[in-house]
């Protein structure tokens, strides 16, 4: 039995920190990956889908993401099981309940509102562990899983959870924790064959036949793996389980860190940024630190704005940008400043220095920088005139 | 660059004229509208306007009334050119550049026109040239000189270094008016980022606001349903126990009619037992009442017959007092009686005692009557009296001084016998005291035998004899009246007469002592009356003694007391007195005994005490009679009331004898006493009916259930109530969430707060570019401005060294960076540069532009073109002007339009040109 397990669409989301037209292809995005994966489960000849909860980003989602997502699933060949999660639970704003969901939802779409075993296809079942509220007291797949007998022959049993597993949150007293000893304890038992969890955007194997199947599309700059789906195949007689990632998502949000201290170093990483593909899928954090002359920073403002213009965001990472930037002999030297306007740069230069010193001193990234600021300033009214 | 010639023609009222300018200072003359201002506009046509141009500044030039075009040509030299340049406008309009030197060149048109500008763009400051011209009427205003380079670059020059950014600060200042409004304040982006990101951050709380509702509402249904459960359980069960309660109610009301009938039987049978006890009660009274009066006549019986025992006792108790009373007042009487006899008596007495003293007191005033009268004739037989005695003894006297003073006047004889023979002075023989005497007649002194002397005296004074003679006479002369024969004789009758005089006063003491007061005959008086009233008194007495006696023979009468004496009258009698026996004896003078005073008066006392007691005996025995008169009435009266309770009470007892008899003719006393017994055993039978019906009652505890009842069917109205309530919410909840869901307010705050952050980061961006623009421009405006400052230097003195030439050693101005005179300062005086007087503010005008002049080297300079100034200068002011015109005219090129030939005739090395009207 081979089916694919993916969760945490969070379909609806987008990034703030985007601008309007590459936001609204983030968010684009999170449904062209759920079309790929009805083509994914076209070719690997699956025989359903399970998202394990987290498909919509927030009950308090304009509806219109119902028709957009029903219009995606509509391509899928096999039925579709979808868990409520933390963000989209079974409360009382449910987005599952909305008229929108219940009048159109597709006949191969299916919503787990309880945890009984649903026969998904004929030889598979799905327990499910939903949620009702977003703040649950109880292990819920250790609720669902309570009452399970072992599975009968030919079956092959899936538990769909979502939630913390217990042993990846730090807080182990946490109350809705999944408790994972317990689970392994269920799939030892016989009473179902593999779980696969949602909420965790990477995608992570716990334990064997235990795996977050992390987000189709990546959404925030802490994930390590996203963008993939899991294609499970279960031998219900023998148990075996194995499990094959497929890469569906196709935007990366990435850190750069560079150390420039020369012209040299500015042309290293506006070449490394040149040589970085699909710029437009592509949010960048840059952390800088070293010294520049007035001219390389020059330089650097010059190619980061070339380059902005093609990344989906690109932006220096203030927190861990510590970049200062001082006049060396021969940024102003062909520039012809001369009487008032040499005793002016004189002055900016002693404090741009003495600001350099100060965060030196202070260790603190992203501080003042006026001194240094106007200095660039000068540098490109002054060089502006030649 | 330096002006050489000007040739005009047809150029306004001139049909030709050609100026050739000095290198120095010229000064061209020319009345108004002979073209002497026309030379400069000549020179700003050429300069400025093409040979094709037809605006009004080339029409304006061109001659009144003739066909012909305005024509200018000028020679000049600049930096290595030596060029001509010719215009023609309007009719047949031509423009030719011939450059002369370095390298020959001819243009013309167009060509000509911009090879002329290049030339002096190359060579000139065209801003230092404008700057230095002053057309007639700009005078007062002064060059903007700031920003001509050449005089920068002059100014430099002599303060040092300090650049030319006016291209760099321009840029500056637009990259700040990207930021910053002129007066300093954001602008732009800048400006409304802040706005935005204030107006963003409002919309993202109230959409934050409004998620959190929906998270609430979310919530409250939740808890909602949960309460809805509990409650639709809750009805059930609370229906049920309603129906509980209302049935153990309806089985209470049996139980409850059975106590009221009970109850009723209890107080009917109550009711008759009440009536029968009543009846009883009557007729027991109307028996006690008939008992009550029976009682009532004897006891009044009885009370009657003490009041008359008690009226008798008091008519007895009244005689008797009377009686005694009677008695009484015969005692009183006759103890008066004695009273005044007893004192009859002690008046005896005392009479008789008087007339015994006051006989005795006669014959003593008797008796010293004779014995004064005796004495006082005594006294009246002799005369020596004590004057007659004292005159005697002074008339003695007074001889014996006279016989004394005589025999001293004498002389005297001492006779001492010596031996025994008899010596005889006269008669008398000498004894052995020797003899002293003073002879005064003849002495014979006789010794027998032996001598007889004779001694005779001598004759007296006659004086002292005759003294002696006198006084004899007086004192024999006294002793022939007192009778007497000598002095001693007179003294013995003078104590004879004393003594009878003694006598007499005796007497006369004896008789006043006897007399007491009276005259002897008063007393004699007295005596007779008090005779005759003893005479009278003893009549009395004897007629009392008789009496007396009479009455001891006659025996004693008991008073008359009958029978049993009431206490009233021994008490009365008892305050009499009894005059007893021996008080009669002790009061009863016996004839013949003479009784003291002392008895007297005790007798006398005695009979007054009994007296008064006989009397107060008599008044009490008086009252008593009274108070037994008052008793005996009021027993009286008591008998009559008494009389009349016993008839009241026999009338009563008749009518309550009458009733009880009817009574019970009518129901016998036993037929009551039945009643009562059968009321009272019905009675306990009904209560013992009530006592189990009640028992039964309160078994069913029927408050229980009655409080169960009200709670089931509070609780069945308050959880329905509940139960409405929460399905109202529920209703309530659903279209909440339903309108909040439809609302799409994640996808709205999204989009807020990406908005939000853009805001944020170009706010960021651009503040980061405002503050450093910012700094920027303040540092450079701050360097420049000190700069400016310094170069401003040399072009202050410049103007200071003029104008102290004009306008005195103390002038000086403050200039601003701009190179613009601010103030002046002369004669201690500050004056700002805008309110000085035109003529001042010209002339300063003036020192400007020539401070410029010389400031700036000849080879890039400019001429200084003045048209017409100094107008309001005083001759004096002018004076010094042209000395320092003389000056300037040394390093700089000079051209001063006038139409006043003297005005500048003082200036030494000045060429004069004239210009001469057509």
């Amino acid at each position: 039995m081979r089916f694919i397990a993916t969760a945490d669409w969070q379909l609806g989301m987008t990034a703030r920190f985007l601008g309007d037209e590459a936001r609204a292809r983030f968010h684009q995005a999170r449904l062209d990956a759920v079309r790929r994966i009805g083509e994914v489960a076209v070719e690997t000849e699956a025989s359903f889908v399970v998202v394990c909860g987290d498909v919509f980003e927030s009950n308090q989602l304009d509806r219109a993401i119902i028709a957009k997502t029903f219009e995606a699933l509509r391509a899928f060949p096999v039925p579709v099981v979808l868990l409520p999660g933390n963000h989209d639970p079974l409360d009382a704003a449910s987005i599952y309940d909305a008229r929108a969901f219940l009048d159109r939802v597709p006949d191969h779409v299916h919503v787990l509102r309880d945890a009984a075993p649903f026969t998904v296809v004929e030889g598979a079942e799905i327990v499910g562990a939903p949620w009702f509220g977003k703040h649950p007291t109880r292990d819920l797949v250790a609720d669902a899983c309570s009452g399970l007998l072992p599975t009968p022959d030919g079956v092959v049993r899936v538990i769909a959870g979502h939630g913390v597993a217990s042993t990846l949150n730090p807080d182990r007293d946490a109350l809705a924790a999944i408790d994972v000893p317990t689970l392994t304890k269920v799939l030892d038992g016989g009473c179902a064959h593999v779980a696969v969890l949602g909420d965790r955007h990477s995608t992570t194997e716990i334990e064997p036949r235990i795996w977050y199947a992390g987000a189709p599309e990546v959404t925030a700059r802490v994930e390590d793996d996203p963008g993939n789906v899991l294609v499970v195949d279960v031998d219900p007689g023998s148990r075996d389980v194995s499990v094959v990632r497929r890469r569906v998502g196709r935007w990366s949000f990435d850190v750069v860190e560079e150390r420039l201290d020369s012209l040299e170093d500015v042309h290293r990483l506006a070449d490394r940024l040149r040589a970085i593909p699909d710029k437009e899928r592509h949010a960048i954090w840059l952390a800088l630190v070293g010294t520049l002359s007035t001219s390389s920073k020059a330089s650097l403002d010059s190619a980061l704005d070339d380059a902005g213009d093609l990344f989906a965001h690109l932006d220096l990472w203030e927190r861990h940008t510590d970049l200062a930037v001082l006049p060396d002999d021969h940024d102003f030297a062909d520039l012809g400043l001369s009487g008032f306007a040499q005793a002016a740069l004189d002055e900016l230069t002693a404090q741009a220095r003495s600001e350099a010193a100060a965060h030196e001193v202070s260790g603190e990234a992203g501080p003042e920088t006026v001194a240094q600021d106007a200095l660039s300033l000068l540098y490109r009214l002054a060089g502006a005139r030649r | 660059m330096r002006l050489v010639r000007v040739t005009l023609r047809n150029f306004r009222g001139v049909e030709e004229a050609t100026v050739t300018f000095a290198e120095g200072v010229t000064v061209v003359v020319g009345p108004n509208e002979t073209g002497k201002s026309s030379i400069a506009e000549a020179i700003r046509l050429l300069r400025t306007t093409k040979s094709s141009a037809r605006s009004q500044a080339v029409r304006n030039v061109q001659p009144v009334g003739r066909d012909v075009g305005p024509e200018a040509e000028i020679e000049l030299q600049t930096g290595p050119y030596d060029l001509v340049y010719r215009k023609r406008w309007l009719s047949r309009p031509i423009a030719e550049l011939d450059v002369r030197a370095p390298v020959p060149q001819q243009l013309s048109g167009d060509d000509a026109h911009q090879r002329f500008d290049a030339i002096l763009a190359e060579t000139v400051d065209v801003d230092l040239w404008n700057a230095l011209e002053v057309i007639q009427g700009q005078a007062l205003d002064q060059p903007s000189l700031a920003h001509i380079s050449a005089l920068q670059q002059a100014l430099d020059d002599s303060a040092g270094a300090t650049g030319d950014h006016d291209a760099l600060m321009a840029a500056v200042d637009t990259e700040y008016e990207h930021y910053f409004t002129p007066g300093g304040k954001p602008r732009g982006d800048y400006a409304t980022a802040a706005a935005t990101i204030a107006e963003l951050q409002a919309r993202a709380a109230a959409l934050r606001a409004r998620s959190a509702e929906m998270d609430r509402y979310v919530d409250e249904h939740h808890t909602n349903e949960q309460e809805f459960s509990r409650l639709s359980a809750l009805e059930v069960e609370t229906q049920a126990r309603l129906e509980r309660s209302e049935k153990a109610v309806r089985a209470l009301d049996s139980l409850r009619s059975e106590l009221t009938r009970t109850e009723d039987a209890v107080h009917t049978a109550e009711t008759g037992h009440l009536q029968a006890v009543r009846d009883l009660s009557a007729r027991q009274s109307l028996a006690d009442d008939l008992r009550g009066r029976s009682e009532a006549v004897e006891k009044a019986h009885v009370r009657l017959e003490a009041a008359t025992t008690a009226h008798d006792a008091a008519g007895r108790a009244a005689e008797e007092a009377r009686s005694a009373a009677a008695t009484a007042a015969d005692r009183a009487t006759e103890a008066r009686r004695a009273k005044d006899d007893a004192a009859e008596r002690v008046a005896r007495h005392r009479d008789l005692a008087e007339r015994d003293a006051l006989a005795h007191r006669v014959r003593r005033a008797r008796d010293a009557g004779t014995a004064q009268a005796r004495a006082h004739a005594e006294c009246a037989s002799i005369p020596v009296d004590d004057a007659v005695l004292a005159s005697l003894t002074e008339l003695a006297t007074t001889l014996r001084v006279a016989e004394g003073a005589r025999d001293a006047a004498a002389t005297r004889l001492s006779i001492r016998a010596l031996g025994p023979q008899q010596v005889r002075v006269g008669d008398e023989v000498l004894s052995e005291q020797p003899y002293v005497a003073a002879v005064l007649g003849e002495t014979r002194v006789v010794v027998e035998g032996v001598i007889d002397v004779v001694v005779s005296p001598g004759t007296p004074p006659a004086d002292l004899d005759r003294r002696v003679d006198d006084a004899r006479e007086a004192f024999e002369a006294a002793l022939r009246t007192s009778g007497t024969e000598s002095l001693e004789s007179a003294r013995v009758a003078h104590e004879r007469r004393r003594a009878a005089a003694a006598r007499r006063d005796a007497a006369q003491t004896t008789l006043a002592d006897a007399l007491d007061g009276a005259t002897l005959d008063e007393l004699e008086v007295r005596l007779a009356s008090l005779e005759v009233r003893l005479a009278s008194l003893e009549v009395r007495l004897a007629s009392l003694e008789q009496r007396l006696s009479a009455r001891e023979h006659q025996p004693e009468a008991s008073p008359a007391v009958a029978g049993d004496p009431g206490p009233e009258a021994a008490v009365a009698a008892a305050a009499a007195g009894d005059p007893g026996p021996e008080a009669a004896a002790t009061a009863d003078p016996r004839p013949g005994a003479v009784p003291s005073r002392e008895d007297l008066d005790l007798t006398y006392a005695v009979a007054r005490e009994d007296a008064a007691e006989a009397d107060a005996a008599a008044e009490r025995a008086r009252t008593a009679h009274e108070v037994a008169r008052d008793t005996l009435a009021t027993a009286a009266e008591t008998v009559v009331r008494a009389q009349q309770a016993l008839d009241g009470a026999a009338h009563e007892l008749e009518g309550a004898t009458a009733r009880l008899g009817a009574a019970r003719d009518e129901r016998s006393d036993d037929s009551l006493e039945e009643a009562v017994a059968v009321a009272s055993a019905s009675r306990e039978a009904s209560q013992t009916a009530r006592q189990a019906a009640r028992a039964a009652w309160e078994a069913a505890s029927p408050e229980t259930l009655a409080m169960e009842l009200d709670n089931a069917r509070a609780l069945v109205v308050r959880v329905d109530a509940e139960l409405d309530t929460a399905a109202a919410r529920r209703v309530e909840l659903a279209t909440l969430l339903e309108d909040r869901a439809t609302e799409g307010i994640h996808d709205a705050l999204i989009e807020v707060e990406a908005a939000l952050e853009r805001a944020q980061t170009t706010y960021a961006r651009t503040h980061r570019s405002a503050q450093a623009v910012h700094l920027l421009r303040a540092t450079l405006r701050s360097h420049r401005d000190e700069a400016q400052r310094q170069y401003v230097a040399p072009f202050k003195e410049r103007i200071d060294r003029m104008g102290q030439v004009v306008f005195g050693a103390d002038f000086q101005v403050t200039v601003g960076t701009d190179l613009a005179i601010e103030s002046r300062t002369l004669g201690g005086r500050t004056v700002p540069f805008g309110s000085l007087s035109g003529g001042a503010r010209e002339q300063l005008g003036v020192l400007g532009r020539l401070a410029c002049a010389q400031l700036v080297a000849a080879d890039k300079g400019a001429p200084v073109i003045l048209d017409d100034t100094m107008g309001f200068a005083d001759p004096d002011r002018l004076e010094q002007l042209a000395v320092v015109l003389n000056d300037v005219g040394r390093t700089a090129q000079v051209v001063l339009l006038t139409c006043q030939p003297t005005r500048f005739a003082s200036v030494g090395n000045a060429r004069t040109a004239r210009l001469v009207a057509s």
